[in-house]
């Protein structure tokens, strides 16, 4: 057991399942010699060489297609795609083949591969190097998502997923990358997909919220604790599938719930949540199932603090919804 | 049989099969159809050139290169039809026929995506040091949209061991005055550019594919068809002309095929309509929780 990052974290995991499964490739721009442009993949292509750890040219429709190839031959490519903003020209790809590989093959086809890419902003990065497109995935049937928000969930998510049969979408909040150190043990371990967890209890408002939003979720459910409002905070961890039923089950107990997230609000996931919950757990509500998220707008370069829901934006929600 | 009559049989049991769907897809009784355009004879010279351990992919046309593999037409049209006996549990449009075992990848409706797809299998195949090859077929268009540069592009990087045929006919949309060979060359790609005969593109194809499988890189073949020239029946003249032609035999061979092909549609029909809760098989190895609410909901609509 020793203290880390998620940046090495996720390097830590990437070298057990190479080591573990010599299937197991990474390809991406830069991710060899230079190790990947948030040094995530550092030192793999000096342990494992040119054939296991890939550079591409820069296409990411290219390095998509490709692992699709790779993974109906029987390998278990983990493409990087260096931002979550630059998955667009893989986005054909991604949701018309590598989604339906399984499907539209009767099952002939399978395509496991994870596409791991940082997500979200904070990093004075602007439109380009700031977004979370998580819930048009999410709306593609066949691929799984993740985005965990600590190392330890990082570590054991992204072997699970690298061992899945399908293709999972592995969101990286960026900014948590080396904001956060912890406990994580050295030996290889898998977080199961599609459980959530309990990162707070309480019994007045339940708050879903994952990735670097956990954290503000957080911060702001310990501001109303001083008011009175206990907050139950659930970090999915698996966006899809979701554990639906460990979001109903705090939601039956408390009867309220916010949903926090960095993307826009408008079809986010937040509102698949609160829908899910609400054909589920319609009877137990005392007020009205809530989101607070990012604007209907392209993320912007200088306010994106305003953008964001950070703290200071969840936390009145939380004290209105506690005392409605 | 000479590889001429090979050709031609292939070639007529993909253009009998399209004139049968042709009729059931005006009468409604199956979806899409997308026939071969007069290419069959290339497809199947191209995939005649393939071992058994080499691998194709194909377009939504290219159902001759699945009976080149050996697919019997009792599954392809089992397939078409999209009924209980479907290989593919009725998710995809007739024409998108894959086999695992014939190593048949599942074409896409998107015109060049299996480009890139295609050329993944050939280097994966190369990094695991399996020296099978990938052939990889498209019409004219294919090669306008962004997935054949990307994949042409990283098979010059990457040397992976794989053909792209491609078939011109010149009746294609807009295009700049270049051949498509001419943009293999700008990739670093050996391209060639040969006449629709088939003997010369299975020639062609059987050399690139050597090639490849020996680890000396991806060839790009232009094979120019002469629509006004008929391919299958040229072939058959040829093969006429050839004197080894049996007139009897052909008509016989002819008359088989179609009994075949409609005693494959009856039996496709017969077996009935997949199971309801196939819609919901095959999106991920495991039922997620989600899809088994929405198929205890889809149930419920006819228990009632």
């Amino acid at each position: 057991m020793t203290q880390k990052n998620m940046v090495q974290a996720i390097n830590e995991s990437l070298r057990l399942e190479m080591q573990r499964d010599d299937r197991v490739v990474i390809l991406g721009e830069d991710v060899g010699k230079v190790g990947g442009v948030f040094r995530v993949t550092a030192g793999l292509w000096d342990e494992f060489g040119d054939d296991r750890v890939i550079d591409t040219p820069l296409n990411e429709g290219g390095i998509i297609g490709a692992a699709i190839g790779m993974a109906a031959y029987g390998m278990r490519p983990v493409p990087e795609i260096q931002f979550a903003d630059f998955i667009f020209p893989a986005f054909d790809q991604i949701v018309s083949e590598a989604a339906k590989f399984r499907y539209r093959s009767g099952g002939e086809y399978t395509c496991p591969m994870v596409i791991r890419t940082p997500v979200g902003g904070g990093i004075r990065g602007g439109a380009y190097h700031s977004q979370s497109p998580e819930a048009l995935f999410i709306h593609t049937a066949g691929l799984k998502v993740v985005c965990p928000s600590n190392p330890h969930d990082a570590k054991g998510l992204l072997a699970a997923a690298i061992q899945d049969d399908d293709p999972v979408l592995f969101f990286e909040p960026k900014r948590v990358y080396r904001a956060v150190k912890m406990d994580v043990p050295d030996e290889a371990f898998t977080t199961p997909l599609g459980v959530g967890k309990i990162v707070r209890e309480g019994e007045h408002v339940t708050v879903v919220a994952w990735g670097a939003m956990l954290y503000e979720a957080l911060s702001a459910a310990e501001q109303v604790a001083e008011q009175g409002i206990e907050c139950e905070v659930i970090d999915p961890r698996t966006l899809w599938p979701l554990d639906l039923d460990i979001i109903t089950q705090s939601v039956e107990k408390t009867g309220r719930i916010v949903v926090v997230h960095e993307a826009p609000k408008a079809c986010g996931f937040g509102a698949e949540v609160l829908q899910l919950v609400t054909e589920k757990s319609f009877l137990h509500f005392q007020a009205p199932p809530t989101r607070v998220t990012g604007w209907d707008t392209p993320f912007p370069y200088t306010l994106e603090n305003d953008y964001l829901p950070l703290a200071h934006r969840i936390a009145p929600k939380l004290l209105e919804i506690g005392r409605y | 049989m000479s590889e001429l009559l090979q050709i031609y049989r292939h070639a007529l049991r993909a253009r009998l099969v399209d004139e049968r769907l042709e009729v059931l897809a005006r009468g409604g009784r199956i979806g899409l159809h997308a026939d071969s355009q007069q290419a069959e004879t290339v497809i199947v010279a191209a995939t005649l050139a393939l071992t058994e351990n080499d691998w194709v992919f194909p377009t939504a046309r290219d159902h001759a290169a699945a009976f080149v593999r050996g697919v019997d037409v009792g599954t392809y049209l089992a397939h078409v039809i999209g009924g209980a006996s479907d290989p593919l549990s009725g998710h995809a449009a007739p024409g998108c026929f894959c086999s695992r075992a014939k190593k048949i990848a599942p074409p896409t409706g998107q015109l060049s995506q299996h480009l890139t797809q295609a050329m993944g299998l050939a280097w994966a195949a190369r990094l695991r040091k399996d020296a099978s090859c990938v052939l990889a077929l498209l019409p004219e268009t294919a090669a306008d949209a962004g997935d054949f540069h990307s994949a042409v592009n990283f098979a010059g990087v990457t040397k992976a061991p794989i053909v792209f045929l491609v078939r011109t006919d010149g009746s294609e949309a807009p295009a700049p005055d270049v051949e498509v060979a001419d943009k293999g060359i700008a990739y670093g790609v050996t391209s060639l550019d040969v006449s629709g005969d088939p003997l010369l593109v299975l020639e062609a194809v059987r050399e690139a594919a050597d090639r490849a499988r020996r680890g000396e890189g991806p060839t790009l073949v232009e094979a120019r068809i002469s629509l006004e020239h008929r391919p299958l029946e040229a072939v058959r003249q040829r093969l006429i002309d050839d004197g080894a032609f049996d007139e009897g035999a052909d008509m016989q061979h002819r008359r088989e095929v179609m009994g075949e092909i409609e005693a494959a549609i009856v039996a496709a029909i017969d077996s009935g309509a997949p199971s309801l809760d196939s819609i919901f098989d095959h999106v991920t190895a495991e039922l997620a929780p989600h899809l088994a609410r929405q198929r205890d909901e889809l149930r419920k609509v006819y228990e009632a």
